[in-house]
């Protein structure tokens, strides 16, 4: 009995002592929640991870995420549906209709999120080393630090251009136990945070490769995505609006500095022509080029070329995108640009129009605007034949080769391609429903008896970027590459810069070179100076003066690059507002009460806008203006 | 506080009443706020948490306060900060509160009132006379205050391309071209939303207070001979009102629904019969 009990007690013991003197440390594992900046920097994963939350400095998924910036609803190419201010538009649409504080809400709002992306940015800068053991060699380590370099100036230039004076204090991490007024910094001069972007973009540029070998690599930073926004953030600087403008003589910050400077300095378009020149060569001598699809005997289609343009992928041989968003994009999002584009009958918002100036800016099928007497530009009446082009595409009627049916109101026959693929009128081709859009009064696509503020308000739907045969209701979407440039923006970049840097002929040459570029793809006649008779089959004359050319480049930019974020950016730039009726006052459309072909097919006011000088830059947000008592409010939002 | 009575003043009367009263105020005394707005009509500290805001109003535009062109007379500050781009006669005029000559953001602050009441009382009674019973009971709140509006679809006609609801009580105090009332309820209409005038401000801001008679009930009590036969000791019959009428300052809807624009269902009144009868 005893010896069983001191058996017994022996095993336990025994047992015990085993047991603590347990294999591995599997249990011994520091929680997640004690993680600190050291530990980040040891393990590859989390230091991608911090990697991947300064890429949000690509703020929006892609340039179609509309009611985030607004950028869009502010310009006067897309018009949204005025009621849905009530849902997620609350943010954008009434700010074009005079209801803008600087108490309204943004929900881009650069200012509070941008400086915590860059100081991120800098933070792996400075920390980041190489981690040999786990698959982090150095020259990823290196790649890193340049994407980083251009991210951070990128969060910059972005804060600059939609505020205009910005409290700018780079490469500097504010440490943790901060005294509160060393953060009260004032504004800077806009032109010191042009020439650190400038030189950092340019830096990165340099060091970066114009395409990754590696697929999974597509998305991250590359020369040509640096050289594409610095020559971008160049002509922004060069232009009026900051370039020598009176009207910010008295527009200085708390130190009486003035934030931009008031004496025009031609060099700044010699620098941004300079600066669109050397993205353009970069990226030809890379393979990056502009989409073009064929027909069969060889001549470029044009149709299927600005149609293909906005949905092929690098993978499927679109070269010209510049600058791709793999993070996701807007199109297909329950509240996203498909929907609002689409007809009610696959459950689409159905009320993304277009204004009347934009269908008025397209050109003829003869590249002439049709203000122009040689266009035969007609808005009476009907046509009475189908049009038929040497092109594959299929979405004018449903068969092939066919651009506009017979009946066509006259105001959209004879356009150039780009017209068609960018603008549903009524009557026009839908694929994805097999019919023709119906938008008189109370009709399929403009049913009145509910929900009245979905259909279009002004005769026109959306339909530039969008696949035609991509269904909501069914759920087949095509899968697409979100993008913010191509290079038909850098062309058209340097065009402009260059024919505003010299006023000489061979500048106008030059810059006429890439203008004409992108009007051979879009299929419409390119210009020449030489003196040609009016109907000759491939040119158009233009005078060779800078005015002339500034001219056109304006209007090709307006119709070429229409709905890509474009426009905005354009108007402000150029000072152009005060000169856009649909801005600053009735904008226009076709009669959307019209049920008939005599009421439909006039030209009417839907809407009247309120414009004023102060719209041109962001407000400083009330709560940080309050924070800090060294801001100053931007530009005449004081009055 | 409370207070009860009861008396029995001879064999024929009874009286009995109740009264309560509560008086809740509060009082922030630290907030982390910019130092930029301590002190001022604008700081949380030293006022009560929830303390209603908004800018505010002096009156409605009238006619002599513009130019022949339409722009504002000179002295008379902008409102475009405020969202007023378009200002016309029978338009909301705000205070320029720290004077800097233009209607801003800045000039919104702290402008007194509470939603929550800062007085909740209540009385009742009972008064019996022989075989009728008569049992009341009233409730009521105080100092409670609440901003109305304040969506784009509150004034008539005023929202996203003519929508908005009528409130019939008071449709004709309003603003018109012919009746030019800078003190009318009602600002001018609008074909769409102006900020304006549905923001939150003093013009908005309502003393919600009310008094309501929760319970009146008139009772009888039988207890006659020949109810005896019937094993019943008394028999006492009843008529009942819920929520018969609100006496209130505020005439749209009813206060108590906690509403600042009335959409929604409204308080029941109800009239109840019934017996009493105990074997």
């Amino acid at each position: 009995m005893r010896t069983l009990k001191i058996t017994k007690y022996f095993m336990v013991g025994l047992m015990a002592v085993t047991m603590t003197t347990s294999c591995s440390d599997y249990l011994d594992k520091e929680p997640d929640t004690e993680l600190n900046m050291d530990i980040v920097f040891t393990n590859r994963d989390k230091v991608y991870s911090m990697l991947s939350y300064v890429y949000n400095v690509i703020h929006t998924p892609d340039k179609f995420a509309l009611i985030k910036d607004g950028y869009e609803v502010f310009a006067d190419d897309l018009t949204p549906s005025r009621r849905w201010e009530q849902w997620g538009w609350k943010h954008t649409i009434p700010r074009i209709f005079g209801q803008w504080t600087i108490n309204s809400d943004w929900d881009g709002d650069l200012w509070a999120a941008m400086p915590k992306y860059i100081r991120h940015g800098y933070i792996i800068e400075q920390r980041i080393k190489a981690l040999p053991d786990q698959d982090l060699p150095q020259r990823e380590v290196d790649n890193i630090k340049n994407e980083l370099k251009f991210l951070t100036a990128y969060g910059w230039w972005q804060m600059a251009e939609a505020y205009g004076g910005i409290p700018f204090k780079p490469d500097y991490i504010a440490p943790t136990d901060f005294t509160l007024s060393d953060l009260m910094i004032g504004q800077s001069k806009f032109d010191d945070i042009v020439n650190y972007c400038d030189k950092e973009m340019l830096e990165a540029a340099n060091a970066l490769p114009a395409t990754y070998e590696d697929p999974a690599k597509y998305g991250r930073i590359t020369k040509i995505m640096a050289l594409t926004v610095r020559a971008r953030m160049l002509l922004f600087a060069a232009s009026p609006l900051v370039n020598g403008n009176p009207w910010y003589k008295d527009y200085r910050n708390k130190s009486g500095e003035l934030i931009f400077n008031p004496t025009y300095d031609p060099q700044k378009w010699v620098k941004a022509a300079e600066a669109c020149k050397l993205c353009i060569d970069e990226a030809e001598k890379a393979g990056y080029k502009l989409y073009k699809e064929y027909n069969d005997d060889g001549s470029i289609d044009p149709f299927m070329s600005t149609y293909n343009v906005h949905l092929k992928r690098w993978s499927e041989g679109n070269r010209e995108i510049t600058f791709p968003v793999t993070k996701g994009n807007a199109y297909k999002q329950i509240d996203g640009l498909l929907n609002w584009c689409s007809v009610r009958e696959v459950g689409g918002g159905n009320g993304l129009g277009v204004y009347q100036g934009l269908v008025d800016a397209f050109f003829t099928k003869n590249g002439l605007p049709i203000s122009d007497v040689n266009s035969n530009y007609n808005e009476e009446g009907f046509s009475n034949a189908v049009d038929t082009r040497n092109t594959k595409w299929e979405y004018g009627t449903g068969k092939p080769g066919e651009v506009t049916a017979k009946h066509t109101y006259n105001m959209y026959c004879n356009r150039e391609p780009r017209f068609y693929n960018a603008v549903t009128y009524n009557g026009a081709w839908l694929t994805y429903v097999n019919r023709k859009v119906d938008m008189f009064y109370n009709h399929k696509d403009n049913i009145q008896s509910s929900s009245p503020h979905d259909a279009p308000q002004n005769g026109y739907l959306l339909r530039k970027a969008i696949c035609m045969t991509d269904n909501i209701k069914t759920g087949k979407i095509t899968d697409r590459q979100g993008f913010i440039y191509r290079l038909a923006f850098t062309y058209l970049d340097y065009a402009e810069a260059e024919n505003e840097a010299h006023d000489d002929v061979s500048a106008r040459t030059s810059a006429l070179e890439y203008l004409n570029l992108i009007r051979e793809r879009a299929g419409v006649r390119k210009y020449t100076f030489d003196n040609v008779p009016i109907q000759d089959d491939n040119f158009i004359h233009i005078d060779n003066t800078q005015a002339a050319l500034r001219k056109v480049i304006r209007a090709e930019r307006r119709v070429e690059l229409c709905f890509e974020d474009n426009r905005w950016y354009d108007i402000r730039r150029w000072k152009e507002a005060e000169n856009l009726p649909e801005i600053t006052g009735d904008g226009y459309g076709m009669n959307a009460l019209g049920n008939s072909e005599d009421t439909f097919y006039k030209r009417t006011v839907f809407q009247h806008r309120i414009w004023k000088r102060q719209y041109y830059w962001m407000p400083v947000y009330i709560d940080e203006y309050e924070k800090n008592p060294n801001l100053v409010q931007g530009p005449f939002w004081g009055d | 506080m409370s207070l009860n009575f009861h008396k029995q003043w001879n064999k024929d009367w009874f009286t009995s009443a109740y009264v309560n009263f509560t008086y809740a105020k509060n009082r922030v005394d630290e907030y982390d706020e910019p130092e930029i707005k301590k002190g001022t009509y604008r700081a949380q500290t030293g006022r009560s948490l929830n303390e209603l805001q908004g800018l505010t109003a002096e009156r409605l535009f009238m006619p002599s306060d513009f130019n022949a062109d339409g722009s504002l007379k000179f002295g008379i500050p902008s409102q475009s900060g405020v969202g007023g781009t378009d200002l016309k006669p029978g338009d909301i005029k705000y205070v320029d509160m720290n004077g800097d000559g233009v209607i801003t953001e800045e000039d919104a602050g702290f402008i007194g009132g509470t939603v929550d009441p800062r007085i909740v009382y209540g009385f009742g009674g009972v008064i019996a006379y022989k075989n009728i019973d008569v049992n009341f009971f009233f409730q009521g709140v105080g100092d409670t205050h609440r901003i109305i509006g304040g969506s784009p679809y509150f004034i008539p006609a005023s929202g996203t391309t003519v929508q908005g609801n009528a409130y019939s009580e008071n449709l004709s105090d309003r603003w018109t071209a012919d009746n030019q009332d800078p003190y009318a309820f009602w600002p001018r209409l609008t074909y769409g939303p102006d900020l304006n005038n549905y923001r939150a401000s003093t013009w908005w801001k309502k003393d919600m207070s009310f008094l309501r008679c929760k319970t009146i009930e008139v009772g009888y009590t039988l207890n006659a001979q020949w109810l005896k036969n019937l094993y019943v000791k008394n028999l006492r019959v009843y008529v009942s009102g819920n929520n018969l009428f609100c006496l209130s300052g505020f005439k749209l809807w009813d206060p108590e629904l906690g509403t600042g624009d009335g959409l929604k269902y409204p308080m029941n009144r109800s009239v109840q019969f019934g017996l009493d009868i105990n074997f």
